[in-house]
């Protein structure tokens, strides 16, 4: 006897969706009736299927199911809005459009839903499968209970009900402006929503006032609330909460903010578990800049004593400050503008405030002071024994010479903090080679 | 008679997500797209709502099927950090032992062919034989084997998972 096939087997298990033939069918029985191997094998397919359902779907207290609101606002994006991946295959339902329902098929809605809802009501209430006027009266005093849009809503739907079927869908010219509900809960959905909880949705869609087109971006939020939303690329916002404030529950504001257009805003009422609708139109504003003007001050660069060390440095000369002596230009030693004066060597250190300096073995000549600036410079002349005149200026402040390579001209500072500026007809390296003999004459 | 789609959501919505789940290996995304199929048939009147709920899905996760790879990669580094934080407000603990147990199914999920694993999840969301033949390409005679195979498959895969559970438990 040959066995059966697992596939055969598992086909026959799965029953019509297998789409096994008749004789297939009856093979299989016949065979297993007689085959314990594969009755066997039946039994393990079977207890996979079990295993493999309880693997591939969520564990209940494991999977929360997210309120169905979340879908039916999902689906007013979808239908409104519009994914524009909208696949082909895929059974997309749109909710029209336009506020206004086309007549016929708002009234066959109503009648469908007022139906369905009624024997909801007679199957799970009064038990009376009889007359639809029966069910009225009890859903009239759960009314009560209900919020203002829902109990519109359903009063609608009533009133339509009470209309004999072929009546309703009938009518013509009726306004069909009757808010058509998005959803009705059940009342295993009401009660699991006690009145308390206010979830809140709204939803709308904003243009360009002038143009009509949808603005992109705008900002769209409750006053003085934190929750708000963005638009989409066709305009469309969704704001939805689960719970919304006390301070919202008779209405609330809603603002619309977008650069470059005027802020709309406007109020909107809604009930508990309410959906409302705000469309914005924005008018374009002229956006005014102000004009820019930057201001700033001199302001004097103060030091702060820090633990860094401030360092400045300036591309300009450092100003002229007291106590700080200047180096004496050399041009102007020699010009012939200042007017020496002869000393006796012995008053000299008194008048310059150090001792004089010799060259020795020079010949003396003459010893003379002079005020450069307010500092005293001694200057004395020794002959050179080659012939010719050393001027030896000496003073506490540095001389500057102009060009250090001039000839006949030597600077040099010797200890004691005395400077010391050598000239006569001689190079550089010689009057330098003086200047380092040059001594306290003193000593 | 108007549909009651809520009813078939509450009914129907873990199965659609663990069905999504399967076929994406990605059970956040099933979730998504779970609601996204709901969404889609709300409103439309249907004979069968279930089937139409799971046929939705279906393309949805077709659809999706394309960047699928791209989003696998994504998911391996995700996977290091979604553990890292166990952000659940209301039950932390919850949460985190369906994430650990979703991660599971789909690594046992993983280990199985792409066309293995359709099949499976087509099979287990009560398709009919034809339709999973055209979905999947394969003929309607092999969906029987493939099924039984499928099914061993992730039984098996599943209970290996567990052993290196237990092992590093």
């Amino acid at each position: 006897m040959r066995h059966m096939d697992e596939g055969v087997l598992q086909a026959w298990l799965d029953g019509p969706r297998a789409g096994l033939s008749e004789q297939e069918r009856a093979a299989v029985e016949e065979h297993l009736a007689l085959c314990a191997e594969c009755a066997v094998k039946v039994a393990a397919l079977r207890a996979s299927t079990v295993a493999v359902r309880g693997l591939l779907v969520p564990a209940g207290e494991l999977e929360e199911i997210p309120d169905f609101s979340t879908v039916e606002a999902r689906a007013r994006t979808l239908g409104r809005g519009g994914p524009s991946d909208q696949s082909k295959s895929v059974a997309v339902w749109s909710r029209p459009r336009s506020r206004m329902i086309p007549i016929g098929w708002a009234a066959s809605v109503l009648v469908a839903l007022g139906a369905g809802w009624m024997a909801n009501e007679l199957s799970r209430g009064a038990g009376e499968p009889t007359v639809v006027q029966a069910a009225a009266p009890a859903a009239e005093a759960a009314e009560d209970a209900l919020p203002p849009v829902e109990a519109e809503v359903r009063r609608t739907m009533q009133a339509e009900a009470n209309v004999p079927r072929e009546q309703a869908a009938t009518v013509e010219g009726a306004e069909a402006v009757a808010p058509t509900p998005l959803f009705r809960p059940t009342s295993e959905t009401r009660a699991r929503q006690p009145q308390s909880s206010r979830r809140l949705a709204v939803e709308g869609r904003v243009t360009d006032a002038a143009s009509g087109r949808p603005l992109r971006g705008a900002q769209v939020y409750l006053r003085g609330t934190t929750w708000g939303s963005l638009t989409n690329a066709d305009g469309r916002y969704l704001i939805m909460l689960d719970e919304a404030p006390d301070s919202i529950e008779h209405g609330m504001t809603l603002n619309v903010d977008l650069i470059g257009y005027d802020q709309e805003s406007r109020s909107l009422a809604l009930g508990d578990a309410g959906t409302s609708v705000g469309d914005f139109q924005l008018r374009q504003t002229a956006i005014a800049l102000d004009e820019i003007v930057v201001t700033g001050s001199a302001q004097k660069l103060e030091r702060r004593a820090l633990g860094n060390a401030v360092a400045i440095a300036s591309a300009s000369p450092a100003p002229a400050q007291a106590g700080v002596a200047q180096p004496i230009p050399v041009s102007g030693l020699t010009n012939g503008s200042l007017s020496w004066r002869a000393v006796v060597r012995a008053d000299a250190e008194d008048l310059i405030g150090f001792p004089p300096r010799f060259v020795p073995g020079l010949d003396v000549l003459s010893v003379e002071t002079a005020q450069v600036d307010g500092a005293p410079v001694l200057r004395v002349v020794q002959s050179l024994e080659g012939g010719g005149r050393l001027r030896l200026f000496q003073s506490l402040r540095a001389f500057e010479l102009d060009n250090d390579a001039e000839a006949g001209v030597a600077a040099a500072e010797s200890e004691g903090g005395v400077f010391l500026l050598g000239q006569a007809p001689l190079p550089s390296d010689a009057i330098r080679a003086l200047l380092e003999r040059a001594r306290d004459g003193s000593s | 008679m108007k549909t009651d789609w809520e009813a078939v959501y509450r009914t129907t919505y873990r199965e659609v997500v663990g069905f999504l789940a399967g076929l994406l290996l990605d059970h956040e995304r099933a979730k998504d797209l779970a609601q996204e199929a709901f969404a889609r048939v709300l409103g439309h009147e249907a004979d069968n709502p279930r089937g139409l709920v799971f046929r939705t899905a279906a393309n949805l996760a077709r659809d999706e099927a394309r960047m699928v790879v791209r989003r696998k990669r994504h998911l391996k580094l995700l996977k290091v950090e979604e553990g890292a934080r166990a952000d659940g407000v209301a039950s932390p603990w919850k949460e985190l032992e369906s994430k650990e147990r979703a991660e599971k199914v789909r690594a046992a999920l993983e280990t199985l062919s792409e066309t293995d694993r359709q099949v499976l999840v087509l099979w287990n969301a009560g398709f009919d034989y034809g339709e999973i033949a055209e979905r999947t390409g394969l003929s309607r005679g092999a969906i029987g084997t493939t099924v039984a195979r499928a099914k061993a498959k992730l039984v098996r895969a599943c209970s290996a998972e567990e052993g290196i559970d237990a092992a590093h438990g």
